[in-house]
């Protein structure tokens, strides 16, 4: 059975030594000689935009690339001052825990038991040690043991993937977006849960977008651009290449009723989503939905877009025409993968394109003519974002439902995309409802707020119920 | 599948040699009274071993499909006596993989681990059946999305709804797989390796042989007095 | 080389095929109870089996994919009807083991179209058996319009044909996007 070592403390947690990767011989570098230290009791965040090469370096310190996806790499990995470089993400599992996005998809047992369990049988950990461990990281996270994974939310399976790693053991852990769906309650709780961690000794890197909202917690931050690594001496350097969101606010009433709730109710699962949702959608408003994770902020969107029949009340549309439905009213989803389908970018803003004009136009906008000839699913996350956003503003729609739209995205992605809805809402009056939990987002794009907890209308108000939501929860965890 | 699952299964292979050797045993009685025998003797086991519940659950859909069959048998021979033993061999799928229903997959599995089956194949078995609720959830996205994008359910779009539906059905497949498989591997899983523990180890118990006895002499029992 | 090892990334990319393929199975299922045409269960199974399983040919090009994805989806009707393993496991494998002895390879387009045409028509006459106990009916009984089953069959192996196609497209699109 295996025995349980001490971990190094002299040597440094990771080391990279002029790491370089490339996807194949002719494409040009992802990463260029990057330099990296982390040591034990410390918690460093790395940040950068999209398709820069975050993942690229997160995977490279795994072992993912190049062992199990492929790829040409240079340079060394040292984990806890062994030299890993020739070691399969399997080999390098016993110094290093890696979190990754998407919990649902990382799950395979029924039991969160058995779940906590998998990781240390891996191990070969004695069936003693593993009761050990799978009750103390239960604790420690909240879980019961009992539960069944898939009646969990998307946050508790987080939870379960974070205590399955835990369970293992390593003193090096890695996260690759741990917030990018969390709401600031879950944030808060997992940063406190780091900083317990970190104390203990542990090494932690966090890849992350919402470095604004973290950077005090953490120890050391590094900015990822073009291949290239900054790790700065003084942390808050990093804020010097975060945009800045312009905010633009209105004041003054809409007048014109396009979508109203009366008494609106949604059962899910035998769940009530909603509940008694009373709201007025204006013509030309822009309005902004916040609430934790699970307050139904999504099914409000469903709703009001026609995805979803409520099961109680009424949804009354004026002004627009129920038989063109669809194309009048543009819902974007937080994956964008469910929406792109066509061979080719452009075909995909074609499809349902009013006119080549504006298809141009929005090619322009979005930044995607380098991109046109290529496979949507070729293209990053990002991008991809872009490319449904822009396909379905290509409908020309009156409005637009915008579920998470900053999941995943970098401040560059959002600045673009949020500069071309205003300038659709400014010019068109087209109407922006948004559901998020992204602070920067809500600060920009927010004409009014509507504050969903546990399914019903909390509060409705101005803008600056949008910093009220942030800084009650805030004081909330407190 | 849970709501099937009793709280104290029986031992997976005795279950599952179980299964098919009351499916066989119950064919050859089909055309006879004692299979009536049979399932009485069988439902007071089930019983007696906490499978009562997933029995009384699994009947009504085979008794359903049963009905419609044997129907069809009536009708088309023109004979009750075949319409009821057509209906008897259906509810006799039921009888037969009650234990097997009964049993969670892990149990199953960690017994082919504990016999040193390679692991992998027992992951790729849990993976599966993990999926088929995801991929449920998958498809119903994906019909939402299509909709977002313009796209009606008509003969006319059959190219696009082809499109819409399965390219992002089967790029959430392999961006599935692939983060699993990442997230497997860097949990520590290998192909190769060999040494892995079993934390909840299933062992034969004393509870597994009373049953595996008591099956036999109702076997006995139902030849010999049916 | 002709037994070659799988890896992860393989093995739950053919698992979660699996999951798919069982929920186009299940589709279908509810027929295998109901229906006593020879053939007919087979032929609505072959329009999503070969599909799915060209996919994952084209994407794990090792024999015994199909096997593997036999052996996964079969092991859900294990706790579903165990009797129903046999039905599907047998004639992944029979398949395969047919483009094996014909084409040594999965490199070959045709290899791989034969493997995911024949899936379904492989099981065919674990299919008869099967309703032969539960109908308690004989072969000829069964087979009593000979002509309907000789369609029924080459109306399979053209579906699964057909399918398969429609599957490579789709293979050939993914491939384009760096996805398979």
């Amino acid at each position: 059975m295996d025995k349980i070592k001490g971990f190094a403390k002299k040597s440094s947690a990771i080391e990279l030594c002029n790491l370089s990767f490339r996807f194949a011989n002719e494409s040009p570098p992802v990463l260029k000689n990057i330099n990296l230290t982390l040591q034990y009791g410390e918690i460093m965040v790395l940040g950068g935009l999209s398709g820069e090469g975050k993942s690229t370096l997160v995977s490279m310190i795994s072992g993912i690339l190049p062992h199990m996806m492929g790829g040409i790499a240079e340079g060394q990995v040292h984990l806890d001052g062994q030299d890993v470089t020739n070691l399969k993400p399997g080999e390098r599992s016993r110094y290093l825990g890696s979190v990754l996005q998407n919990a649902e998809n990382q799950i395979i047992h029924q039991k969160v038991e058995d779940e906590l369990a998998f990781g240390c049988e891996n191990r070969n950990f004695s069936p003693e040690i593993i009761e050990e461990e799978i009750h103390e990281k239960a604790g420690l996270l909240h879980l019961n043991l009992s539960s069944q994974t898939r009646k969990l939310s998307g946050g508790e399976m987080q939870r379960v993937i974070t205590a399955a790693i835990l369970c293992m053991k390593q003193r090096i852990l890695l996260f690759d977006e741990p917030f990018a769906h969390l709401d600031f309650d879950g944030m808060k709780t997992l940063l406190s849960l780091l900083n317990r961690l970190k104390n203990k000794g542990y090494a932690i890197l966090i890849v992350e977008h919402r470095i604004e909202e973290i950077f005090d917690q953490v120890d050391r931050t590094a900015w990822l651009e073009q291949g290239n690594l900054e790790v700065f001496e003084e942390k808050k350097e990093i804020l010097k290449h975060l945009p800045v969101f312009q905010t633009y606010r209105r004041t003054g009433q809409f007048l014109n009723p396009l979508i109203v709730f009366q008494n609106v109710t949604m059962e899910l699962d035998r769940h009530e989503a909603l509940n008694d949702v009373d709201l007025t959608l204006y013509h030309g408003e822009r309005l902004m939905i916040l609430g934790d994770n699970g307050s139904g902020k999504t099914t409000l969107l469903k709703v009001m877009g026609r995805l979803l029949k409520p099961t109680g009340g009424r949804v009354c549309v004026k002004g627009i025409n129920e038989k063109e439905w669809f194309n009048q009213v543009g819902m974007i989803f937080q994956n964008p993968n469910y929406q792109l389908f066509m061979p080719t970018v452009y075909e995909e803003i074609a499809l349902k394109g009013k006119g080549e004009k504006l298809i141009r136009e929005i090619i322009e906008a979005f930044q995607l003519k380098e991109l046109l000839d290529r496979h949507p699913q070729s293209l990053s996350e990002g991008q991809k974002r872009r490319l449904t956003i822009a396909a379905v503003m290509a409908m020309d729609p009156e409005i637009v439902l915008l579920d998470e739209p900053t999941v995943g995205q970098d401040g560059r992605g959002l600045e673009m995309i949020a500069e071309y809805l205003l300038k659709q809402n400014r010019e068109k009056q087209i109407t922006i409802v948004t559901a998020t939990h992204d602070q920067r987002w809500a600060k920009s794009m927010a004409d009014r707020i509507l504050w969903i907890k546990d399914g019903s209308v909390y509060k409705v108000g101005n803008a600056a119920l949008g910093d009220n939501f942030f800084r009650q929860t805030e004081k909330n965890r407190e | 599948m849970e709501t099937f699952h009793v709280k104290k299964p029986i031992y997976p292979l005795v279950s599952f040699l179980f299964s098919i050797i009351i499916f066989a045993f119950g064919l050859f009685l089909a055309k006879e009274i004692a299979l009536i025998y049979l399932f009485l003797g069988l439902t007071l086991l089930y019983s007696a071993f906490g499978h009562l519940k997933t029995l009384l659950k699994l009947l009504p859909p085979f008794a359903l499909i049963g009905l419609l069959v044997g129907s069809g048998v009536w009708l088309t021979s023109g004979d009750y006596l075949p319409a009821i033993q057509t209906f008897g061999r259906i509810l006799l799928l039921a009888f037969s993989s009650t234990p097997m229903v009964g049993t969670p997959p892990i149990n199953l599995l960690r017994v082919f681990a504990q016999w040193g089956f390679p692991k992998v194949l027992s992951l790729g078995v849990l993976i599966t059946l993990r999926f088929i609720p995801l991929l449920i959830a998958e498809m119903k996205q994906i019909v939402h999305a299509m909709k977002t994008r313009g796209i009606r359910f008509g003969v006319k779009e059959r190219r696009t709804l082809y499109r819409g539906f399965m390219i992002p059905l089967l790029i959430r497949i392999v961006g599935m797989s692939d983060t699993m498989a990442i997230s497997v591997e860097t949990r520590g899983f290998s192909v190769e390796e060999k040494k892995q523990s079993v934390y909840r180890r299933i062992r034969f118990s004393l509870r597994d042989f009373i049953y595996t006895i008591l099956t036999i002499l109702l076997m006995i029992g139902v030849l010999i007095y049916g | 080389m002709l037994v070659q090892k799988f890896t992860v990334r393989e093995i739950i990319f053919i698992a979660i095929l699996s999951g798919a393929l069982t929920l186009a199975g299940l589709v279908t299922m509810p027929l295998v109870m109901s229906v006593t045409l020879f053939g007919a269960r087979n032929l609505v199974s072959s329009i999503f089996y070969g599909f799915f399983a060209i996919i994952g040919i084209m994407k794990v090009r090792k024999f015994g994919t199909l096997t593997l994805m036999g052996l996964f989806h079969a092991s859900i009707l294990l706790f579903m009807a165990p009797v129903m393993f046999f039905t599907v496991f047998f004639g992944a494998m029979a398949s395969e083991i047919l483009t094996l002895i014909i084409f040594r390879s999965y490199e070959i387009r045709q290899a791989r179209i034969l493997a995911a045409t024949m899936f379904i028509p492989f099981t065919m006459p674990s299919t008869l058996i099967f309703t032969m106990m539960i109908h308690g009916m004989t072969l000829q009984e069964i087979l009593s319009n000979p002509i309907l089953a000789v369609l029924f069959t080459f109306g399979t192996i053209i579906l699964g044909f057909v399918s398969s196609r429609v599957g490579e497209k789709a293979g050939l699109e993914l491939k384009k996007a760096g996805k398979l």
